[in-house]
């Protein structure tokens, strides 16, 4: 018995040293650090590990993230390139890559990553969601048109492709069927401020 | 005649690219655009009216920047039976554009680099009354030809915001204009162009102004003329949901003040002759055809001066431009 609760402890304490050492770690105080807005003291806390031999990839695409997030579009784009130099199999990169592009309105250059994107993996939701912005900055009504339904219909609790097909029929001159698509938004977000707008209209 | 040949080789080599870029795909985008221009002058004692075609290409690479090249021919027409003007005079302009777009991030907007280029002829043809005998006896006349060339450089940098809504850009042109007729004076000109632009009503409108400064060196083309100033204001409008007559936008245009053998970046044109534009307006239609194709229908008037013979003139035109893009 007496064997068996020193065992315990010894357990307990690895633990404790474990759990309070990766709370000091730089990963965690990045997040912490992010949570809080401080941007450039999240990345500075990374640099050790991201100087460190082999390169780490995530290193890249946390700091391309948080250039991101600090407005630093140019150096968010070369951490995200540098990801996926070290990892060329990386759809994270390439997911990270059209972030800036699309704050800059670089809505062809995004457009491109998120296709090699979907050249692997054809449903995923985030690269279609990165292309539909792409297709809305470039008022390619159409092609938005088709590819929310489609996107809609694979991902039917999803509001945002009910949002973009809503918005792409209302500038073809499709009312009854971007109405359509509005309602069918509310049935998910309820207070949807534009869905409620378009309604409100007489939408 | 070895201008000419260049100038026909590169007219050739720019339908070649138009006919074959849609093989060449990838992250590139192409688009090109067929023009067409007829005008009639009204109250001048030398010009009678003027037609031109032209074929433009582009090709954009993403959003990194661009090259375009393109070519005009325009054919003026002189009143007949005139001693003091040629019969017609045949121009020929090719022209190029290269841009790239940077993305400072203290900006909130991309800056722009472009660089156009255009060199051209102007085939003067004027009818000789000679002294030998034509087919029916009496004097005859024939056609004799000399050649000017003219080219121009046109840098421009330039900022939009992500919101649309500001527009800013600097141009300065060089041009040079030759005479081989052993009479008239070369010319150099320099212009400066700036430019401000302004989105409002959530984009759907846009106003933009723009001033050209333009100074010319001593020719006896130009009689005393040393410097013009004008203003150009412009007016947009994008139709939104339900457009009248399927409009995609309109636009006018007013200049006003004097103008000069000036390079209008926005529309790749040369008004390379000594006659000097007191005011212009003009009136536009755009409609989309189908997904990639765009009519653009311009109707327009402008008057002018010809600064050697005081002769005061109106020209009222109709340009039309079909585009398309892939």
């Amino acid at each position: 018995m007496r064997k068996s609760l020193f065992r315990l402890f010894i357990l307990g304490a690895g633990l404790l040293i474990t759990s309070s050492a990766w709370a000091a770690s730089p990963w965690a105080e990045s997040y912490r650090l992010e949570a809080l807005a401080q941007y450039q003291p999240a990345i500075d806390v990374l640099e050790p590990l991201i100087r460190q031999e082999p390169r780490n990839d995530f290193a890249m695409l946390r700091r391309g993230w948080l250039h991101y997030l600090k407005g630093e579009y140019n150096q968010a784009i070369k951490d995200y390139q540098t990801a996926l130099e070290i990892n060329p199999k990386s759809l994270d990169a390439r997911l990270g890559l059209t972030l800036p592009l699309l704050a800059q309105q670089r809505w062809r250059e995004a457009t491109a990553h998120a296709d090699r994107v979907l050249q692997t993996a054809p449903w995923n939701y985030y690269a279609h969601l990165r292309k539909m912005v792409a297709e809305e900055g470039e008022k390619q009504w159409q092609a938005l048109a088709k590819h929310a339904a489609a996107v809609a219909e694979r991902y039917p609790s999803d509001a945002n492709a009910l949002v973009y097909l809503a918005r792409a029929n209302l500038w073809l001159g499709h009312k009854d069927a971007a109405g359509k698509a509005y309602r069918k938004v509310l049935e998910r977000i309820p207070d949807h401020v534009e869905a409620l707008q378009f309604l409100a209209s007489g939408g | 005649m070895k201008a000419k040949k260049i100038l026909r080789q590169y007219a050739c080599a720019v339908v070649g690219l138009a006919l074959a870029s849609p093989a060449l795909a990838g992250d590139w985008y192409w688009g090109s655009a067929l023009q067409g221009l007829t005008k009639h002058y009204s109250g001048s004692e030398q010009l009678d009216s003027l037609s031109g075609v032209g074929l433009s290409l582009t090709a954009d690479y993403l959003e990194r920047g661009g090259i375009a090249a393109g070519y005009n021919y325009n054919e003026k027409r002189y009143l007949s039976g005139l001693l003091n003007a040629p019969q017609s005079v045949r121009e020929h302009v090719v022209f190029g554009d290269l841009h790239i777009n940077v993305y400072p991030d203290p900006l909130p907007g991309p800056l722009t680099l472009r660089l156009d280029g255009y060199a051209g002829q102007d085939e003067i043809r004027s009818r000789i009354t000679t002294t030998l005998p034509g087919p029916m006896g009496g004097s005859g006349t024939r056609i004799d030809s000399h050649y000017d060339d003219f080219w121009a450089l046109h840098p421009v940098v330039s900022f939009l915001n992500y919101a649309k809504t500001l527009y800013l850009d600097l141009g300065y042109a060089f041009s040079h204009y030759a005479n081989d007729d052993g009479v008239t004076d070369d010319l150099d000109v320099r212009q400066w162009t700036p430019t401000l632009g302004l989105g409002f009503n959530q984009a759907y409108d846009w106003v933009q102004l723009r001033a050209y400064v333009i100074d010319l060196s001593r020719s006896n083309r130009i009689g005393d003329k040393r410097s013009t100033r004008a203003l150009e204001a412009k007016w947009f409008h994008w139709f939104g949901i339900d457009p009248p007559l399927g409009l995609h936008s309109v636009f006018l245009s007013l200049l006003g003040g004097e103008r000069l053998y000036a390079v209008d970046g926005d529309a790749h044109a040369l008004y390379n002759i000594a006659d000097l534009q007191t005011g212009a307006a003009a009136l536009g239609a755009e409609w989309t055809l189908g997904r990639d194709s765009q009519l653009l229908l311009v109707g327009g008037y402008d008057r002018a001066e010809t600064l050697t013979s005081n002769d005061t003139y109106h020209g009222s035109y109709l340009f039309a431009q079909l585009s398309h893009h892939w």
